[in-house]
């Protein structure tokens, strides 16, 4: 690895790196808006400008590749002087309106600002005007005076989806982020603009206004839209979920996450299930667990089904599964779903709008032969989180054909209506656990808030089932269940909360062989 | 005092057909340069010192050797005709009077380099020039110095004529190759530069009219001949244009290191009216601006007006006379940069708006008595820090207008109106 | 609250676009021999972006101007985004987005030819054709544009009538050109 002197200071860096990314592994940073690894070089910002020994002009980082014995300085006088200067031309023409911007505390110019500029305003003309609140697209909306013109929405657009919606027109101060006016930008992946956006000028249709991001808080998740399982972070405040935002991960979504997925957040907070009912009535959840215990002890265990589902988690999935076979001694376990397959792309979006079938693959209990199952009847049918009746309303008479339906599910739908023992459980915004990806790739998602009402997650549910029941089930906490899952199944041997980490890592038959042992990724 | 080797023909009747262009000798050269070996070619022209007469003055036979022999993807010319510089109009002269020579250039230089299509980007603005370098290239089309198996070697060479569409930052190389891929002309970032990654990827040689309409000269008559006029350092012709009051504006052919009052006083005639000359821009209206005691005394060479503290350019020579207010002067060349630069860079884009607006408050006398200090380190901010250099092109003449006429900006502060400026003439 | 209020495009249309492009009010179509020109281009790039700038100089050729219906057509034969059209016509100068008078007069107004009385010259032509700058003359025959240096300085104050420049000018000069322009008229 070739050695650079980052202001006097050796470095060892990996060779390819640009200085931004070299000076970042070292712990410095260098401040840029044009450059985003995801999108390249594109040299325009001016705010990167190191010296190097020897050159003469000040030269881009971003543009400046590692090569042995490299000198630079990025925090000499010169080098302050210069981020000074650029940021103060970027200010020329800035409105200035952070107390009315949605991108207040989480601004790029507002950052830099305090870090590197912070010098007396000489700006005493009067700025140059351009369009503000412009509905470029359904879900995007410019303001073009905020706009400092790094183009990486405009690159974003070109490279990833490939449509091209957004160009600079004009030149000189007039220049100005557009769309063409009949050609909306409405990408299936143009939100990403907005979190590539720096500063204020791209903002999201649905974000907007509703809180102010310091008030966030940010949990490291997975988006359940597909089965991608895109990483991101789930932002919420105050018990209420309000976006998702990618979070890197080279090896599945890179940095980019859809619209249709950003948007999933949504069922996180509207028509949950928050109450047990019972015959449609609200009830207590001792008194919900006591009733479901009931109705188990007394049936035949060949004659209770359980429907589990690709919502579920990993050790959602695993604690029903043992629930069955050992507090009761079901051997009717399935796992489906009958949502009709979504739109897939080269990018990122999977046709199957499941997080989770690899999963249920992997412990066994897929089925694509539902419809046999329920037309055996019984006396018991149980759903874990799986909103069948919504996707396959004419199974409702199948489901008619079992004396009892239970639900334990997140939301309200047709299933829960259709119930008359529901229990809420958690969604996956609420609880610790895993889902496993179509690339067989188990990733983490962490509790992002408490949960709702009276849900609980679906292994401590089912332990107090058994426990009205009378009987031993259940583990005290996720690497519990995690320590017997990875001794059990074979697929997930080598695996704990810890290995899999914040990156993930894949099923056993798909990892190299030397990585097979307990060594995780993450 | 003037030296014609590329502007010989201008007086010629019918200078720009091909009949009159080989009565004259015309394609001589490239009959001879084609039966020398294309790496001799450009010996030839690097012997000869040629540089670059676009602006920048960088040796064209280095330019040329920077392009890889073997290339995966063709190589192009690129002949920039997109004369912008203000003050500078000899291209157009070229383009107008002489077009076989360009083409001629263009032949050898491909020859030369092993390229085999060149393209002539030509501002759109240019009428008579484009129909004028149009017709010389389907003249020599039909007489077989383009296309296959030029003059029956094997040579062979498509031109394509690329009309402009107005846009000052497509002279600059690497937006000139931009805009004719059809984008806006905004400059690449270097590297890589043209030479290796160039015109659809593939190696390209941009080389200014002027350059190209020498190298004939050069091959036909040999590098020492050319070297026999200009300075040791500065070698050969250069063409000026010389505009403002002067009593014959207009292209002039010199040899490099004549002095600057030669060319005014006596090729152009002096100031109109026995005015007396107050300032004097050198090379284009992006070079920083000479007192009339400095230009007085300056020969024009590369060396010589670099010693100045200004530079050779373009060759456009922008004469003031003592009437004009600096202050006004000033503010016509940042109205012109504030409308060329690209948007890229952030310190252009905002820098040449900034000084023009501050600029133009103080011309109508509604400036502060800071604004000097302020248009001297926003220019400092807007030297070398950028992709291109429009950027420093509308700083350097800000800082020396603020710094060589200081009194007369002082002047305008408070004044509420230009203190200075003349009765424009013809009122 | 105020500043959170959508302005109304249609009450605004400036809103919408940075680079208005005035309508032509119909279909476009290229000729057939535009379209074979448009072929023959292909042929002289290797992309048929590169053909861009060439087939936005056919239509200005015809019409006169780029009206707005003729970007996709563009976009369709470059094989790029509306937006990428949209972005060129709105980076170079020489693309008129609205109809221009049978003359388009272009008096330049940069260093050397305000060094010889271009400003004077400007007034001049505002008042003889009593329009102001960006305007076309009720009669349609003049439009005045105001542009920068067109390399032909020794011919300050110069003017571009069409293609064709004209210079040095004087007021005299001024009347005999807009009356020769004027008995030439279509």
């Amino acid at each position: 690895m070739p050695r650079i002197y980052i202001d006097d200071r050796e470095v060892e860096v990996p060779d390819g790196l640009n200085l931004i990314e070299a000076a970042k592994l070292a712990g410095i940073e260098i401040p840029h808006f044009c450059y985003h690894p995801g999108l390249g070089v594109d040299g325009n910002c001016r705010l990167c400008l190191i010296e190097i020994d020897g050159v003469p002009k000040p030269q881009i980082a971003c543009n400046t590749f590692v090569k042995e014995g490299l000198r630079i300085r990025a925090s000499s006088e010169r080098v302050k002087e210069l981020r000074r200067a650029v940021l103060e031309f970027f200010f020329l023409n800035h409105p200035l309106d952070c107390p009315i911007c949605d991108q207040s505390g989480e601004c790029l110019l507002q950052d830099f600002y305090m870090r590197h500029g912070q010098y007396e305003s000489r700006l005493d003309l009067p700025k140059v005007h351009k369009r503000k609140v412009v509905d470029v697209g359904p879900r995007v909306v410019l303001d073009a005076e905020r706009c400092v013109l790094c183009a990486r929405c405009v690159r974003f657009c070109d490279q990833v989806p490939k449509t091209g919606e957004l160009r600079i027109a004009n030149r000189g101060n007039h220049s100005e982020i557009t769309v063409h006016p009949d050609k909306p930008l409405e990408n299936p992946y143009s939100l990403n603009t907005v979190d590539l956006c720096p500063v204020g000028a791209l903002t999201s249709t649905d974000f907007r206004f509703k809180c102010r991001v310091w008030f966030l808080s940010s949990a490291r998740s997975i988006c359940a839209g597909c089965a991608r399982g895109c990483n991101v972070y789930l932002e919420h405040n105050a018990g209420e979920a309000y976006r998702l935002r990618p979070r890197e991960n080279m090896d599945v979504n890179t940095y980019w996450m859809c619209d249709d997925g950003r948007l999933t957040y949504k069922r996180l907070n509207d028509g949950r299930c928050e109450a047990p009912l019972l015959g449609g009535v609200e009830s207590t959840h001792p008194q919900a667990v006591a009733e479901l215990a009931g109705k188990l002890s007394g049936a035949d265990p060949e004659s209770i089904l359980f429907v589990l589902s690709p919502e579920m988690s990993n050790e959602s999935l695993y604690a029903a599964r043992k629930f069955a076979a050992q507090a009761i001694g079901a051997r009717r376990v399935v796992a489906a779903s009958r949502k009709l397959p979504g739109i897939e792309d080269e990018i990122l979006r999977k046709a199957d709008a499941n997080p989770n079938r690899r999963g249920c693959e992997v412990l066994g209990l897929w089925s694509d032969d539902l419809t046999d199952e329920l037309a055996r009847g019984g006396k018991l049918v149980i759903l874990v989180q799986n909103d069948l009746l919504d996707h396959a309303p004419e199974l409702a008479p199948r489901l008619a054909g079992f004396e009892t339906v239970v639900a334990l599910a997140t939301n309200h739908c047709k299933t829960t209506a259709a119930a008359s023992i529901v229990l809420p459980v958690t969604p996956h915004s609420e609880c610790d656990g895993t889902f496993t990806n179509f690339q067989g790739r188990v990733q983490r998602f962490r509790r992002a808030m408490t949960p709702r009402g009276d849900a609980m997650n679906v292994a401590e549910t089912l332990r107090r089932v058994a426990a009205a029941m009378g009987r031993e089930f259940g583990w005290v906490n996720l690497n519990e269940i995690w320590r017997e899952m990875a001794a059990e199944v074979e697929e997930l041997s080598g695996m704990s909360p810890e290995a899999i980490g914040d990156q993930g890592m894949l099923l056993r038959s798909l990892r190299p062989a030397k990585d097979r042992s307990t060594e995780g990724e993450g | 005092m003037e030296v014609k080797l590329l502007t010989a023909r201008f007086g010629t009747p019918e200078s720009w057909s091909i009949a009159s262009y080989e009565k004259s000798g015309g394609y001589q050269a490239l009959r001879k340069a084609l039966r020398m070996d294309p790496d001799a070619v450009t010996e030839e022209v690097k012997k000869s010192g040629l540089r670059g007469r676009g602006g920048a003055g960088f040796p064209t036979g280095m330019k040329w050797s920077f392009v890889p022999k073997e290339s995966k993807l063709p190589k192009y010319l690129c002949v920039n005709a997109d004369e912008s510089e203000p003050g500078t109009f000899k291209d157009r002269y070229l383009l107008e009077l002489d077009p076989h020579a360009i083409v001629e250039g263009i032949v050898i230089t491909c020859f030369a380099v092993g390229i085999h299509h060149a393209y002539i980007y030509i501002r759109g603005e240019f009428g008579l020039p484009y129909r004028r370098i149009q017709s010389a290239v389907e003249e020599a089309y039909s007489k077989g110095y383009l296309g296959k198996a030029i003059l029956g070697t094997g040579f062979d060479l498509e031109v394509t004529i690329h009309r402009g569409a107005g846009a000052y930052i497509c002279g600059e190389e690497t937006g000139l190759i931009e805009s004719l891929e059809g984008k806006k002309g905004q400059p690449r970032i270097k590297p890589p530069f043209p030479a290796v990654v160039g015109v659809f990827g593939g190696p390209t040689v941009v080389n200014n009219v002027e350059t190209i309409a020498a190298v004939p000269w050069i091959l036909g008559h040999g590098a020492d001949a050319y070297r026999k006029h200009g300075t040791e350092k500065s070698p050969g012709t250069k063409l000026f244009s010389v505009s403002g009051p002067v009593v014959r504006p207009g292209v002039y052919e010199i040899p490099l290191g004549l002095p600057l009052r030669s060319l005014v006083n006596d090729l152009c005639g002096g100031i109109r009216g026995g005015k007396r000359m107050k300032a004097n821009i050198p090379g284009g209206s992006s070079v920083p601006v000479l007192t009339a005691e400095e230009a007085l005394a300056v020969n024009l060479d590369y060396e010589s007006l670099a010693a100045a503290g200004t530079m050779l350019g373009s060759g456009g020579m922008i004469v003031i006379d003592e009437d004009t207010c600096m202050v006004w002067a000033l503010m016509i060349i940042e109205k012109f940069y504030a409308h060329e630069s690209c948007g890229q860079c952030t310190p252009c884009r905002e820098g040449t708006g900034w000084l023009k607006q501050l600029v133009a408050r103080l011309e109508n006398g509604g400036g502060s008595p800071g604004d000097m200090e302020k248009i001297l380190s926003i220019t400092r901010n807007m030297i070398g820090t950028t992709i291109c250099v429009l950027s420093d092109a509308a700083a350097m003449p800000a800082a020396s207008f603020v710094t060589k006429f200081r009194s007369e900006f002082d002047s305008h502060v408070g004044a509420g109106r230009c203190p200075i400026r003349r009765a424009t003439v013809g009122v | 609250m105020q500043p959170f209020e959508k302005p109304d495009p249609a009450h605004n249309p400036q809103l919408r676009e940075p680079c208005a492009i005035a309508k032509l009010g119909r279909p476009f179509a290229f000729t057939p021999t535009e379209e074979e020109r448009i072929d023959w281009l292909f042929t002289r790039y290797p992309t048929r972006h590169a053909a861009c700038l060439p087939i936005l100089w056919l239509i200005q050729k015809r019409l006169g101007w780029v009206p707005a219906e003729a970007i996709p057509a563009v976009a369709e034969k470059c094989g790029v985004p509306e937006s990428q059209i949209y972005a060129v016509v709105s980076f170079y100068t020489m693309f008129n987005r609205a109809p221009v008078g049978q003359y388009h007069l272009q008096i330049c107004t940069n260093l050397s030819c305000q060094l010889m009385g271009a400003e004077h010259m400007l007034d001049c032509l505002r008042r003889k054709l009593d329009i102001d700058l960006g305007q076309t003359t009720a009669d349609g025959l003049f439009t005045l544009s105001e542009v920068e240096c067109l390399a032909a300085c020794e011919m300050a104050p110069m003017i571009q009538v069409n293609e064709d420049f004209v210079g040095p000018l004087d007021e005299k000069g001024l009347d005999a050109l807009l009356s020769r322009l004027r008995s030439e008229a279509r």
